[in-house]
């Protein structure tokens, strides 16, 4: 059984939707961060960041638990445990790995600074902006490159939509 | 943020196709 700990947000879901659309059964804890559940001591124990996702597997390799408190690390350990949604084919997995990363590294880390700054006490209007910007630059180069391939990484969904959508999810 | 999206038929198009996945759809619904 695995265990996920996570909340609304980008990074949350991501996790969430590998474990849904890899079939892997799982208890959800929702993490209240308005409350600053996730710098709890219990909380910090699984994951000393003290940000959400956080999965443990208690079935995990060799039948030994397993925590990971990486959204990325998760939807891949998903899709390897499942063996689903990752391509064998090493040119195919490269493609996905490289979308994977723009909506873990480029994409989702834009919005958060977009969302951050946006709800400030005094929002600077001009970085707001450029953020903006950047986080809709960032969209037209999808916009084109979904116009060529039907999904993220190629003619497949893959993990790299999963992680692409959790970045989309809340724009 | 629906200005940031605006006038991207693609990405529309794939984000649609995403939302209606089942899995996707228990997700997100919190």
């Amino acid at each position: 059984m695995i265990d996920l700990y996570a909340a609304g947000t980008s990074n949350g879901m991501r996790a969430r939707i590998a474990l849904e659309e890899c079939g892997l059964a799982y208890t959800f804890h929702p993490v209240d961060l308005a409350k600053g559940e996730h710098k709890t001591p219990q909380f910090l124990a699984m994951n000393p960041f003290g940000v959400i996702p956080v999965m443990i597997d208690r079935d995990g390799p060799g039948g030994k638990p397993l925590t990971l408190h990486q959204s990325s690390a998760i939807l891949v350990y998903a899709a390897e445990k499942s063996g689903r949604f990752l391509p064998k084919d090493p040119a195919a997995r490269a493609a996905t790995w490289q979308a994977l990363m723009s909506g873990s590294t480029d994409v989702t880390p834009t919005f958060g600074v977009v969302n951050g700054l946006a709800r400030a006490k005094e929002p600077h209007a001009p970085s707001v902006q450029a953020f903006k910007d950047r986080l809709r630059a960032l969209f037209q180069v999808w916009d084109g490159l979904l116009g060529k391939s039907k999904y993220a990484a190629g003619g497949e969904v893959t993990i790299a939509d999963f992680s692409l959508y959790a970045g989309y999810w809340r724009t | 943020m629906p200005e940031l999206v605006a006038g991207m038929p693609n990405l529309e198009r794939w984000a649609g196709e995403m939302a209606a996945r089942p899995a996707i759809q228990r997700a997100t619904k919190l």
